[in-house]
């Protein structure tokens, strides 16, 4: 969980250069972390059943499909986006 | 979803603005792209659009979790974005990255919005308001398949040399997927448009540096010169003119030529005119435009015989060789507007020392086109206008060469295929094609319908009837016409006052660049003063100030001053490098005053070093070609009175 945020950004960053295939490839090799993230959101009820299921299957469209566009979408605006919400939120408490 | 009422409203505004388009509007319904647009609902509910492709592969148009902060964050990864910065943006589906480029800049931007698919733009009609698209918003947009002409030469017409450095470019998501090679195409379209703008502006520099001494050598030629409103409507809607060019076609009708016999009057191009003079046909005019053009190709004993219809800037090899009339026309160079000011100023007779312009698209055959028209040509007939590379070849047999090279068509990446005059595909090249659309452009815009094409082969010019040469003889040339009486009969342009205001201005010359040397060193020192200023820690606003007031004053004299402008024009190679760098962003105002006070310093300096150096080199111009007024020039009463005052007369 800890290092979700580093890969997601990585993703990103060979999204932005192009290289689709090898941001497809760095997404597949981090799977589990990715999922353990998503599952994460389910189980503490951050998103629904429902939107997780969404999210998860516009993952798989992105992959099967080689969408890259669709993957940064959900990468930069659904999974990076909830984080920063989730954890800068947290970092916000604890200084308080 | 489909909305009949947006369409509506949106077909509307597409009609009125871009009514081509529009017309074509029904080929959507042929449409052959091989994919299908569907809508998925997005995480905040609206439907986006996704295409499918013919292998079930599924490709997102729209963000599902980001549509709108991805063009945000696009907006955004552009900095600060200045004015005067061009985009160019694939994808119509992505307007509102337009509307929101255009706040940024204050609508004074420059976007071409290009869109391959007639599918999704089809698409786009029906489900987005886009009427601000069809005016409001500073775009100009290219459909494929709607919008006639080329890419690249819509780009250039949009985007300036200097602007480009700073061009912003957007492809909608996945469009490289759904849309391939019209993507591929149009970043080619994109290079094309440089390396023309490029092109272009080598051509300027290669004729600027030229125009210029041109310019001072033929004030001696000019003198004795006329001028062509002397010329206007000389035909009185009574007579046909031909215009001829040498193209390759040339050497299969050139002789019918022979056959109008002073009943119509004969314009050759300069390429045209040894070939004509060759065969026994003696052109009644013949135009030169270029300020490079070989002596070599007017090298007749005969050309002296024949008028010539020329500009100040015209190769001054060639104007000397030419020892016959001369018709000027009014150049690109804004220094005879001062010339025809001194003129008049001194003149006794004034009616013909007028700027006169012939409208050209580049080419001298455009120029001798307008020139006819200009006379009043009953019809225009165009004859050896290929436009094409007919058989492989540039220009007629005898122009360049006896017997022209044959060109590798098909290889070359330079030449590409147009409609050809009978129905046919012809191979031309990208300066052709421009000289053509330009007739196209010229007939259309005057509703012209007296325009006849006789070449024997070639480009189609849409807007021409087309007809042989025999037959354009027979049906037209049926009055005889003595051109040479009327113009024989003609008095030169400038008087003896005339005359006089023109030598006084050519022997002032020199001193006038000296006094644009000095005031760029005044300009030199004012920028570095304001770099000094701007550099200390604390800024004396009050100082900084004045010494903007002068700069700017400078700077409005450079800007206005006829012999400043003669200057910078002689300074292209240099105008280059200031032009690219003059949108340049810096972090923050100090260094931006910095920046444009090194500029400055930059400029004057090369101001004031080019106007000494011209200021010398003229001054040996007018030293050996002396332009002096006499009593031969005296032509009418007040001349006669401003002669007798005149020092020549004591």
């Amino acid at each position: 969980m800890e290092n979700v945020r580093e890969i997601l950004d990585i993703i990103m960053e060979l999204a932005k250069a192009k290289r689709g295939n090898d941001a497809f490839a760095f997404l597949v090799e981090n799977f589990d972390a990715i999922k353990e993230y998503i599952m994460f959101l389910g189980e503490n009820q951050i998103i629904g059943i429902d939107e997780l299921n969404e999210l998860s299957n516009n993952l798989m469209n992105a992959v099967e499909n080689k969408d890259l566009f669709l993957l940064t979408d959900v990468v930069q605006y659904a999974l990076i986006s909830v984080y920063d919400q989730l954890f800068k939120e947290d970092e916000v408490d604890e200084k308080e | 979803m489909k909305d009949n009422y947006i369409f509506n409203k949106n077909m509307e505004a597409f009609i009125r603005a871009y009514p081509e388009e529009a017309s074509k509007y029904d080929l959507i319904t042929n449409n052959k792209e091989k994919f299908e647009l569907e809508t998925v609902i997005a995480y905040s509910g609206e439907e986006v659009v996704r295409a499918v492709l013919p292998d079930g592969r599924k490709l997102m148009l729209e963000g599902i979790y980001g549509k709108d902060d991805y063009i945000s964050d696009t907006i955004k990864s552009y900095g600060r974005i200045s004015p005067r910065t061009p985009l160019f943006l694939v994808g119509t589906m992505y307007i509102e990255l337009v509307r929101k480029f255009a706040k940024a800049t204050n609508d004074e931007c420059f976007v071409v919005l290009y869109e391959p698919s007639l599918k999704i733009f089809d698409y786009v009609m029906h489900t987005m308001d886009i009427t601000d698209l069809f005016g409001k918003l500073p775009a100009t947009l290219y459909i494929e398949g709607l919008t006639s002409g080329k890419l690249s030469q819509r780009m250039s017409s949009m985007f300036t040399l200097e602007i480009f450095p700073s061009l912003k470019i957007f492809i909608a998501p996945n469009y490289e997927h759904l849309c391939k090679e019209e993507v591929l195409r149009a970043s080619k379209g994109l290079r094309d448009a440089f390396t023309e703008l490029m092109s272009a502006w080598h051509t300027g520099a290669r004729y600027t540096d030229v125009a210029n001494k041109n310019l001072i050598y033929n004030l001696k030629t000019y003198a004795d010169g006329y001028n062509v409103a002397q010329l206007r409507g000389i035909l009185h809607g009574e007579y046909p003119a031909f215009v001829v060019s040498a193209g390759p076609s040339l050497n299969k009708n050139i002789d019918e030529l022979k056959k109008i016999k002073g009943r119509a009057a004969i314009i050759a191009v300069d390429t045209a005119i040894k070939p004509l003079l060759n065969h026994g046909i003696k052109p009644d005019f013949f135009c030169i435009v270029d300020g490079k053009k070989p002596t070599e190709l007017m090298n007749h004993p005969g050309i002296h015989e024949i008028p010539l219809v020329t500009h100040l800037s015209v190769a001054s090899g060639i104007m000397d060789l030419h020892k016959g009339k001369k018709f000027f026309y009014a150049s690109a160079e804004s220094i005879e507007d001062e010339v025809i000011r001194v003129c008049r100023k001194e003149a006794g007779n004034k009616k013909y020392i007028v700027s006169q312009n012939l409208p050209t698209g580049g080419s001298v055959a455009n120029t001798a086109f307008s020139f006819a028209y200009f006379m009043g040509a009953k019809e225009v007939i165009l004859v050896g206008q290929d436009l094409a590379l007919t058989n492989g070849r540039t220009h007629a047999d005898g122009t360049f060469k006896a017997k022209m090279d044959k060109l590798n068509l098909t290889e070359d990446p330079e030449y590409f295929e147009v409609d050809g005059l009978h129905g046919n595909k012809v191979y031309t090249r990208g300066d052709f094609d421009m000289y053509r659309i330009w007739f196209e452009k010229y007939i259309k815009d005057n509703n012209l319908t007296n325009a006849i094409d006789a070449t024997q082969g070639g480009a189609k010019i849409h807007g021409t009837k087309i007809m042989t040469l025999k037959r354009a003889i027979e049906t037209y040339c049926v009055k005889k016409v003595n051109l040479k009486e009327k113009i024989d009969a003609l008095p030169k342009m400038l008087d003896y006052g005339a005359r006089k205001g023109l030598s006084d201005f050519y022997y002032a010359f020199p001193e006038k660049l000296m006094e644009v040397s000095r005031k760029a060193k005044q300009g030199e020192r004012a920028y570095r003063k304001f770099a000094k200023l701007s550099e200390a820690e604390k800024v004396d606003n009050k100082e900084l100030l004045k010494c903007a007031d002068k700069i700017k004053e400078i700077n409005d004299y450079m800007n206005s001053d006829q012999y400043a402008l003669f200057v910078q024009a002689g300074m292209i190679d240099i105008d280059y490098v200031m032009r690219m760098s003059i949108y340049e962003e810096q972090e923050d105002e100090k260094d931006e005053r910095i920046q444009i006070a090194k500029q400055g310093i930059l400029l004057n300096g090369l101001i004031a070093l080019y106007a000494k150096t011209m200021s010398e080199n003229i001054a040996v111009i007018v030293k050996k070609r002396t332009i002096k007024p006499a009593k031969k020039d005296i032509n009418g009463k007040v001349d006669r009175f401003l002669y007798e005052l005149s020092k020549e007369a004591r």
